[in-house]
């Protein structure tokens, strides 16, 4: 059974189109409407290149990664917000506001800096 | 920058659609970047005001190359690479009626000058669009800061608008909530305990290529990829996060990975539109099971960090 979301809101400009109608069947994306040729091949293949299926960490750079759970690398990662001297925080601008809310707002706990991609 | 030294007329892509009549591209194109933008609010679109969509439109482009959207344009500004603030000079004084005594100017003919200039104080209501072509050029958020000039001097004679066209699709909310949560809209340090905002000292690109920052969280971003060769390298020095559903160049040089789902397609939530207006994100599909929100993490990244300070 395809399933067809209407008034969807395409994720992938500035331009922001709210008129997408997507074609879902068992939780796939079959097919868009009304998206321009980008909305159109991001829906359909938005997981793209290589996609990650768990967090990964590594000590050296060199090295290769490890598989590890959200807890451990989300907590090293706040121990080295907390221990640096002046963390930078960039990018924010393709994740939604509320996640911006909360990226954010840790960001002005640990006193970073906070930047994204208007200013490049 | 440029915008909060002087602020600027601002209108809805809604708006701009019933009403404008002149649209200016300047260093951007449209039609490769933002493909439905001229057909949904800026050119071809039928609006209250202008029934017959493209028509009722003069459309001026600034571009140094003959874009796809320079070749539909009414009038092709093709200045030479570099010489944007030249050009808005050059415009400024041509809009005050004062005589060139130069044939050209940034390797502009003075008569299309003059040319676009007489279209601009005819229209109704005007309407500046600008990319990355004028803030990547040499001059930077300066070339923002004369075009909003111009546009304070065309609003003596007419309603002129201007916005950015932007990228990413919530580069806006960004800018959105980070000045709701510290007064500055982007390129804020909070590393002395308050807010600081001084472009060329604290954005991304300054505290990397002068090697200042020791840690970088870099979120759904590839500035591995974007990056002067100079901010790279240090990134490479220093321990480096990501948060992104996908391998990057800069994941690559990364010490964690952390993926997220797709907002937008996995996950709802709110973005603002270039013109400022916030839309409701809807999931069409489930995230893939065991994979986080990026709120989740961040949540839980905020809820960590406090335990620990
Ligand atoms: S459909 Fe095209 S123009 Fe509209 S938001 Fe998506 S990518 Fe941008």
């Amino acid at each position: 059974m395809v399933e067809v979301i209407k008034n969807v809101v395409c994720p992938f400009c500035g331009c922001l189109c709210d008129d997408i109608e997507v074609m879902v069947e068992n939780n796939h994306i079959v097919g868009t409407k009304n998206a321009c040729r980008i909305g159109h091949a991001k829906f359909m293949h938005f997981e793209g290149a290589v996609r990650y299926t768990e967090p990964l960490m590594r000590e050296n750079k060199k090295d290769d990664f490890k598989k590890t759970d959200y807890e451990t690398a989300i907590e090293e990662t706040a121990r080295l917000l907390v221990e640096s001297k002046l963390p930078l925080m960039y990018g924010f601008s393709s994740i939604d506001c509320n996640a911006q809310h909360a990226a954010i707002s840790t960001g002005i706990e640990v006193g970073a800096i906070l930047d994204n991609t208007a200013s490049v | 920058m440029a915008v909060q030294e002087i602020g600027y007329p601002v209108c809805t892509l809604g708006e701009a659609k019933s009403r404008s009549d002149v649209v200016i591209f300047w260093g951007c194109n449209p039609i490769h970047a933002h493909p439905r933008h001229m057909g949904r609010y800026s050119i071809y679109a039928r609006g209250f005001f202008r029934e017959r969509g493209r028509n009722d439109r003069t459309v001026i482009v600034v571009d140094p190359r003959k874009t796809d959207t320079a070749k539909l344009a009414d009038v092709h500004v093709q200045l030479e690479p570099h010489k944007d603030y030249e050009l808005v000079s050059a415009m400024r004084a041509a809009l005050r009626g004062y005589e060139f005594e130069v044939d050209s100017v940034a390797g502009v003919p003075v008569e299309t000058i003059y040319e676009a200039m007489d279209l601009c104080k005819s229209a109704q209501f005007g309407q500046l669009y600008f990319g990355m072509g004028v803030t990547m050029s040499k001059g930077r958020h300066r070339n923002v800061d004369i075009a909003i000039n111009l546009i304070i001097d065309l609003n003596t004679y007419t309603k002129f608008g201007l916005m950015p066209m932007r990228g990413h699709y919530n580069v806006n909310g960004f800018n959105q909530v980070v000045t709701w949560l510290t007064g500055y809209p982007f390129g804020v340090d909070l590393t002395r305990g308050y807010p600081r905002y001084n472009p060329g000292e604290t954005c991304a690109n300054d505290v990397l290529q002068r090697g200042e920052t020791d840690m970088m969280l870099n979120i759904a971003a590839d500035s591995g990829a974007h990056f002067p060769q100079k901010a790279i390298e240090h990134m490479a020095k220093i321990p480096l996060v990501c948060v992104d559903p996908h391998q990057t160049p800069t994941t690559e040089i990364s010490n964690i990975v952390i993926p997220t789902s797709f907002s937008g397609v996995e996950t709802g939530g709110v973005a603002y539109r270039m013109d400022g207006v916030p839309l409701e994100l809807k999931k069409v599909v489930d995230v893939p099971e065991g994979i986080w929100t990026d709120k989740d993490v961040f949540d839980y990244m905020l809820k960590k960090v406090k335990e620990m300070l």
